[in-house]
């Protein structure tokens, strides 16, 4: 009965905005993003093949906290031609970027194994953006045509050509990278719906693929890949999701029923809720408390559970999560892009527009 | 070794070499296929297929003891459903899996293999029973609640008497537990079946009785 607690007759925007005492270590979370970009920990080697994303959600940390270019431990051209380093033109038929150079042993000789992966090219795309950068080296056609290649007839997306694996989180990265080329060709996007209403379980949120469990991230990739598709009128029951998500605050938020409270759920729910235009029946101090247990006090960074060690995903999801609702400290977001407002308007005046010409 | 060098175009050139003859799968003990000691419609397998398929059945022990070590890396799980899928050897999964979920019930890739392997194979016989095992070890699974739908709904179908047995099951375990969301989600999922609408008197008058005995009571008490 708690959740209700902060609701009373007034707007959302007379409501006290969190202020700059909220007691966040933003400085601190600043220093924390800016060395994850220089050199991660030994125990960090299961993201080798996938530190493009790391460096997104850095980059995308520095973003929200007002920190860039400034606290960039390199030039931003530097990390620019990092990320284009990863950009796959060789193979015609699936362009995109990969997610390190791990794969690759000779770059003469081309390794099998060496192929760009739909996440991998989603956070590519999105850091170059987050960068300044006007993307004229990307292959924008080719990329979106790429995702012909690896959308099934079921409507789902496979990560890469090779892969067998396919479920809503690479539906999201599809929508994503078309919306950020502004190119739907490459996506059926009726198929593509059909999908994810498949998805949807008798609990009205839905699971990582037809009859798996309600989750919390496959619910965010499945509303959030509606919502960018234009198609979000098309579900029925939102009614229904949205006491579903509301539900999963206890403290903060967990991600399915009877699991404990996770950081990044405080996102995955939060924005949920944001694009059903249902954020006002968060309660968001609750979620601030559990936000303050999750923030690692010395090293900056915030992590998954209490008292455990920061992460750079559950870093910047809590950050981002704590700009759903205005903050004097951090740049309002995007709710189903999850980077800066105000980047998402460069894309689309600037770099759509002049596409568009 | 090198787990990546079992490239298959390979095998089916003349100069095929088996693994069992390469240095670099030397490390690699080639587990027989055991077929029983009535084996019937027994293949001559060639020694090439039997050869690469022994060396299956290593990788599926291989990826077995990677999953018990990783319970949580998705992609151990892909890899052991593609052994599974290429070498037909299904019969062990469900065991398996039951072995994964007892450490943690709530695993989202032992359970979304799980129902892989159930439809692929057919296996649904026991699933029920399955299911209310787990749920008499913790009536708050929502995994196991989840899987009780996807098994009717992939076997008998929601008719008419399957959501009155439901129904009644249902029910018997929110008086056991009232607060128990995963139970009352369930009975909400059902009950827009029957009817698409939350009317239906049987429902109506159990979540009176509920509301009255447990919550009225509690709020109530809690005000005194």
């Amino acid at each position: 009965m708690n959740l209700l607690r902060n609701q009373d007759s007034s707007s959302i925007d007379d409501r006290k905005p969190s202020s700059l005492n909220d007691g966040f270590k933003f400085s601190l979370h600043s220093k924390y993003f800016s060395r994850c970009l220089t050199i991660l920990p030994s125990h960090t080697s299961s993201l080798d093949n996938s530190r493009v994303t790391v460096a997104f959600y850095s980059i995308a940390g520095l973003d929200i906290l007002r920190a860039l270019p400034l606290s960039l431990p390199y030039p931003a051209t530097e990390l620019i031609s990092w990320i284009y380093s990863l950009q796959s033109i060789t193979d015609s038929n699936v362009c995109g970027f990969r997610g390190s150079s791990c794969a690759i042993s000779l770059r003469t000789t081309p390794n099998p194994y060496d192929h760009t992966h739909i996440t991998m090219t989603m956070t590519a795309l999105l850091s170059l953006l987050l960068l300044g950068d006007n993307f004229e080296n990307v292959q924008r056609d080719k990329i979106a045509s790429s995702l012909a290649r690896l959308q099934l007839p079921t409507g789902a997306f496979l990560p890469t050509v090779l892969s067998t694996e396919s479920d809503l989180r690479f539906v999201y990265c599809a929508c994503v990278v078309a919306f950020i080329l502004n190119n739907w060709s490459g996506i059926n996007k009726d198929a593509c719906t059909n999908f994810i209403l498949q998805c949807q379980t008798y609990e009205y949120a839905f699971g990582q693929v037809p009859g798996a469990e309600a989750h919390g991230g496959s619910t965010f990739c499945a509303v959030a890949a509606l919502s960018l598709m234009g198609r979000l009128k098309d579900f029925e029951h939102q009614d229904d999701l949205v006491r579903w998500c509301l539900q999963r605050q206890t403290e903060g938020f967990n991600g399915r029923p009877s699991k404990a409270d996770d950081s990044c759920y405080s996102w995955w729910i939060g924005a949920t809720l944001k694009l059903c235009k249902k954020e006002n029946l968060i309660n968001f101090d609750e979620n601030q408390k559990f936000l303050h247990a999750t923030e690692s006090q010395e090293t900056g960074g915030f992590s998954k559970l209490p008292d455990s060690s920061a992460d750079p995903l559950h870093s910047y999801l809590s950050l981002a999560s704590l700009s759903l609702i205005y903050h004097e400290n951090l740049k309002p977001i995007h709710p189903a892009l999850i980077i800066s407002m105000d980047s998402v308007e460069r894309l689309e005046t600037m770099l759509h527009a002049k596409w568009s010409r | 070794m090198s787990r990546s060098e079992s490239d298959s175009k390979s095998d089916s050139s003349p100069k095929h070499l088996q693994y069992c003859d390469r240095p670099e799968w030397s490390d690699v003990v080639p587990i027989e296929q055991d077929d029983g000691p009535n084996a019937v419609v027994k293949i001559a397998y060639s020694e090439a297929f039997r050869d690469t398929f022994d060396c299956l059945y290593e990788e599926l022990a291989f990826v077995g003891r990677m999953i018990e070590s990783n319970p949580k890396n998705y992609q151990f799980w892909e890899h052991r459903r593609l052994i599974v899928e290429i070498s037909g050897h299904s019969s062990n999964e469900l065991s398996f899996i039951a072995s994964i979920i007892k450490l943690d019930s709530k695993n989202y890739h032992a359970w979304q293999y799980r129902q892989w392997v159930l439809k692929t194979y057919v296996l649904w016989s026991d699933e029920l029973q399955y299911v209310d095992h787990l749920l008499q070890e913790d009536i708050r699974n929502n995994s196991a609640w989840n899987q009780c739908y996807f098994v009717i709904a992939h076997t008998t179908g929601f008719k008419d008497d399957i959501i009155e047995r439901e129904l009644g099951y249902v029910e018997k375990r929110i008086e056991l537990c009232p607060d128990n969301e995963s139970a009352w989600n369930y009975l909400r999922g059902i009950a827009r079946l029957l009817l698409a609408s939350l009317t239906d008197q049987r429902i109506w008058n159990f979540c009176r009785d509920s509301y009255e005995n447990n919550f009225l009571k509690d709020d109530f008490n809690s005000q005194q």
